[in-house]
């Protein structure tokens, strides 16, 4: 049984005239440790599958079935449960809590799950060890999105979301963040998720998954996925 | 285009532009509310005193003549000065209502006020002149007749006309406990109205006035006396007989110096009229008993109170609820202009002019608070400043008095437009300074560092809950200072108009329990003898008491700005007439010593053990006591003495009252020395009708704490869910259940409150006291907040605060994170 699993999944926004169809009859499949690229242009409602993905929005008509559990049937509690042991969310704009050190935004997981990790190891994982005890406010955007891998990764999530991760940043910190993320998988063998428009992104995944007006174009399974530093920029 | 945006933004944001509408319209509303009351009882007063001519300084004695009169008039600084008697009669067919008659011969000043009728004319003598509010309880009109008696001797005029004077624009019978128009009225009469002829012959037969009196006040028996001298006889001589014949002889004009002036009432240009004391005693020679400005007549004095403390009410209050709502508003627009900034950006980077964008959105703030202020103006003195003023009307007599607008109540809504204004303006400047290309993305977290609190050396062991809320606290310092200090002012208001009722239950139990001792009361006629009154003591048991006005100084020969007019009680000193100290326990005057109520002995900075003087108001000797007793009493004043120390002094002991444990009910009907009795119950009543405008009073300041508790809670705790929503949502995100959030949010919300009611407390007592000592000098009530009242007020602010906590925990519940992420970015 795949990890993930998406079974004819629409989702839809308004009524009547206005209705407008964000997924239209999705399905595709995710293995355990597949590093996978959600890719498409705006608008293709890649950000609406990662969301039902994280058990942030539910489908208007079939099955988000993650590691067995049926998500897309889940209550308000079930899913607060879901995203706290499961997912780990990762935004292109990071969503650090400014009044939070480095150190305290990763140690807030603590207060949600039981085994969370410790973030001074975490934080020496993405480089910043040094950086513990600074906020948001004082750190570039790099540091930010690694902080904020680290806080994903405290919980020590089965799949990592990412939200175009490194649509914020230069290239040169994107690519710090996407071998981030990538080491994640191959090394750590979690299972990671990225939607991006950004079709470079592509060549390092093991899937990719492309998008168009809500359907789902094609699905490539890359034999040879290249390391992020190989990839031209 | 512009003008379709902001209307629809209006509507789509219609909670955060009403409760700036609502803000603005309640700050405005509640400056105005008691101002506008004020102010119109200030313009009617004018009015009033200068229609009426009022006087500006009033002369009592026991006879002015012709020649003080002109001699008066000569003085540089007096620019008109006129005579005239006042006596306290009774109405014939009223149920012998009280009435104080005014006899003039001219009448230049304090002129009645004529509602209806023609004006009051000196020489008329067919004619009397009727305080209008007792005709009308008595349905009495012009051309009625209308009959008084004073001292056995009746008068029956045609009224010519209803009026209203100053000097009576609040009243009270002294028969009564509290206002009624239909036991007291003033009657304005020409001195040569008077039947003087038979009132002399009245006092002559009933033994009243004897050959001494008149000797000592008149020439009328001089000739008389010089024959009896010539024959080898003394005036004991003189009969009764021989007086009257005497007296019939003698023409009206001669025999009105049996009725002497006893007031001379005079107006003059400078400010303070006391200053001219020394000057008019020298033209009367020093034959005066006292001289008073406008502060000590009652009938004004009573109201100058009530509406100087309306004053205090109106300023702290509303001042406070003003600060409050700026405070509320200016965060309020902050954000409100803040969460634009995509929308400033975007018209930015399309060229449009700043100095366009910047008009845009102060149309914002200055059309909604213009809107609330306007409203506010309308609704503060026209309707809810003018219900109050009706309240005040039925106790007080100013003719005309409205409630009405003063310049300041356009400032106020000016300051309220324009700080709302201002604060857009700044709001909208700092967003203008952004680059549209960084305006058109997602604000830069705020600057978060260290707050104070990590130097607490448990800082690290503290939940995150707790330090993440101390971080917030530290990073919104306005927001939470405007929860705090909201929350203080409310839970002081709340605790204040809660121990209000306390404080009445403690006088309530003080006058009952303490001090009045005694289960009916019976009040004599004016003319009742000490015999007669001992005889009445000696029949029911009891105590007598006397009451009378008086002068009291701290050293001898003192002039107006030292001396405080005041009352004295004559008392047995059996105990119907409780005395307490300060601590309000029951004491007794150790004898040859005066008790001195507390807030007078302060204003004359003397304690136990010092010398007052004292004279009665109306009688020109002045007495020296020792003070043996402070003593606090919470509606009255002055000093307390013994009726053997009183008498010792010379003075003739005239009881006003018998306390006594006797029924005495119904008494006042069968004898004609009683003029009222009074059960216990009665009086519970009375002063149960007296405290009504102070319920009122109290009521308001409950609801005005109510509204300010619940504004401020509700604001903070929606000001803190707005500028946390992303991080709500973050929080979401990662797996926080929505009742950890709401945890997060209502501990931050309890944590303020607590504070606000810890600084609150303190102030409370304070306040509470300063509102009851602005009643005036009469009053001295001790503030007392019980600890229920604390208890109370503070779990109605924490209430409030759960409740606004479970209010915010719907909308975390419902929080779209999608959304709110999605428009944050």
């Amino acid at each position: 049984m795949s990890l993930v699993e998406f079974q004819d999944v629409v989702k839809t926004y308004g009524t009547g005239e206005g209705k407008q169809i964000a997924v239209n009859h999705v399905d595709f499949t995710i293995e355990k440790g597949e590093f996978v690229v959600i890719l498409g242009q705006s608008g293709a409602g890649k950000s609406t599958v990662l969301n039902m993905l994280g058990g942030m929005d539910v489908p208007t008509q079939g099955k988000v079935i993650i590691d067995g559990m049926e998500v897309s049937a889940m209550n308000d509690k079930q899913l607060s449960n879901y995203r706290a042991k499961t997912i780990g969310f990762v935004f292109q704009f990071y969503n650090l809590l400014p009044s939070l050190t480095a150190y305290e935004n990763i140690a807030l997981t603590k207060n949600i799950v039981k085994d969370a990790l410790e973030p001074t190891e975490l934080l020496k994982a993405v480089g910043l060890e040094e950086h513990k005890d600074k906020f948001p406010s004082q750190m570039s955007g790099g540091e930010q999105q690694r902080v904020s891998i680290a806080r994903a990764l405290a919980k020590n999530p089965r799949i990592v979301l990412g939200d175009e991760p490194t649509g914020a940043l230069d290239s040169e910190t994107g690519i710090t963040v996407l071998e981030l993320l990538q080491d994640l998988c191959k090394k750590k063998h979690h299972t990671v998720i990225i939607v991006t428009h950004n079709a470079d992104i592509a060549k390092c995944a093991d899937k990719v998954i492309r998008m168009k007006n809500g359907k789902i174009r094609e699905i490539i399974h890359n034999e040879h996925p290249l390391p992020v530093r190989e990839v031209n920029w | 285009m512009l003008i379709r945006k902001m209307l629809r933004e209006m509507q789509t944001n219609f909670g955060q532009f009403f409760s700036v509408f609502l803000l603005s319209f309640l700050a405005v509303c509640m400056f105005t509310l008691l101002k506008a009351s004020n102010v119109g009882a200030y313009h009617a007063l004018n009015n009033f005193h200068q229609k009426t001519n009022l006087a500006d300084g009033w002369l009592y004695g026991e006879g002015f003549s012709d020649e003080d009169l002109k001699k008066v008039r000569e003085l540089s600084d007096v620019t008109d000065a006129q005579l005239r008697m006042q006596v306290t009669g009774t109405s014939v067919g009223q149920n012998n209502a009280q009435i104080e008659i005014f006899l003039e011969d001219e009448n230049l000043l304090t002129k009645p006020y004529v509602l209806e009728g023609v004006e009051f004319n000196p020489s008329d003598t067919e004619h009397l002149w009727l305080s209008e509010r007792f005709a009308k309880e008595w349905d009495l009109s012009v051309g009625d007749d209308f009959a008084v008696t004073y001292n056995g001797v009746s008068v029956e005029k045609k009224i010519a006309g209803l009026i209203a004077s100053p000097e009576f624009s609040y009243m009270c019978a002294d028969t009564d406990l509290d206002v009624d128009f239909k036991n007291i009225a003033y009657v304005y009469m020409s001195y040569k109205a008077f039947p003087v002829r038979e009132y002399v012959e009245h006092l002559i037969a009933a033994g009243k006035i004897t050959a001494n009196d008149v000797l000592e006040h008149t020439k009328l028996l001089d000739a008389v006396l010089e024959q009896l001298e010539a024959n080898g006889l003394t005036k004991d001589a003189i009969t009764q007989e021989m007086l009257l014949k005497r007296i019939d002889g003698l023409s009206d004009e001669k025999l009105l110096a049996m009725m002497p002036y006893t007031q001379m009432i005079l107006s003059t240009d400078k400010e303070d009229v006391l200053a001219l004391e020394n000057e008019i005693s020298e033209a009367v020679n020093g034959d005066y008993a006292v001289f008073v400005d406008k502060d000590s007549i009652a009938g004004m004095k009573v109201l100058a109170d009530e509406l100087s403390q309306h004053e205090q009410f109106a300023y702290i209050f509303t001042m406070v609820f003003v600060l409050i709502a700026l405070l509320v508003i200016m965060t309020a627009m902050s954000r409100m202009v803040a969460n634009q900034r995509t929308q400033i950006g975007t018209m930015n980077a399309l060229g449009m002019k700043n100095s366009k964008i910047m008009r845009h959105y102060l149309g914002y703030s200055f059309v909604i608070s213009a809107l609330g202020a306007a409203f506010g103006l309308i609704v503060g003195p026209l309707w809810w400043g003018q219900a109050l003023t009706e309240l005040f009307v039925s106790f007080y007599t100013i003719p005309e008095w409205k409630a009405a607008y003063d310049n300041s109540f356009f400032i106020a809504a000016a300051v309220v437009v324009l700080v709302c204004t201002c604060t857009s303006y700044l709001s909208c400047r700092r967003l203008l300074r952004v680059k549209p290309s960084e305006a058109l993305r997602p604000a830069p977290p705020k600057s978060g560092k260290n707050c104070i609190f990590e130097k607490l050396p448990f800082w690290k062991g503290l939940g995150f809950t707790v330090q993440y809320n101390l971080r917030d606290i530290s990073r919104a310092r306005l927001r939470a200072f405007m929860g705090i200090f909201g929350t203080a002012c409310g839970m002081m208001i709340m605790a204040c108009g809660l121990a209000c009722n306390t404080t009445l239950d403690n006088v309530y139990d003080w006058n009952f329990a303490k001090l009045q001792n005694y289960d009916y009361n019976i009040q004599f006629a004016k003319d009742i003898t000490t015999q007669q009154a001992d005889a009445f003591s000696k029949q029911y048991g009891g105590e007598l008491i006397m009451a009378d006005s008086v002068e009291v100084a701290a050293k001898d020969h003192a002039l107006s700005g030292d001396k405080k007019t005041t009352g004295v009680v004559v008392t047995e000193g059996k105990g119907f007439y409780g005395i307490t100290n300060v601590r309000q326990e029951e004491v007794s005057i150790p004898e040859g010593t005066v008790a001195i109520s507390s807030k007078l002995a302060l204003s004359l900075g003397v304690e136990v053990g010092d010398g007052v003087y004292w004279h009665i108001y109306d009688k020109n000797e002045w007495y020296r006591a020792t003070v043996g007793v402070i003593s606090r009493n919470p509606t009255s004043s002055g000093i307390t003495m013994l009726r053997k120390d009183f008498e010792e002094t010379g003075n003739k002991f005239l009881p006003a009252f018998l306390f006594t444990n006797e029924d005495v009910t119904g008494l006042e009907r069968t004898n004609s020395l009683i003029t009222a009795t009074h059960s216990k119950t009665d009086r519970l009543e009375a002063f149960m009708q007296s405290m009504q405008i102070m319920y009122v009073m109290v009521g308001v300041l409950i609801v005005f704490a109510a509204i300010l508790i619940v504004v401020v809670l509700y604001n903070s705790g929606n000001l803190s869910f707005n500028e946390r929503i992303k991080e709500f949502a973050t929080l979401k995100v990662l797996g926080f259940e929505s009742k950890q959030i709401q945890k997060i949010l209502t501990i931050q919300n309890l944590w303020l409150s607590v504070i606000g009611i810890f600084l609150g407390t303190p102030f409370a007592k304070i306040i509470l006291q300063y509102m009851f000592d602005s009643n005036g000098d009469s009053y001295d009530y001790e503030a007392v907040i019980s600890a229920g009242d604390y208890i109370y007020a503070a779990i109605f602010v924490l209430g409030i605060s759960v409740l606004a906590g479970v209010f915010f925990s719907k909308r975390i519940r419902r929080l779209d994170m999608v959304e709110v992420l999605k428009g944050m970015e």
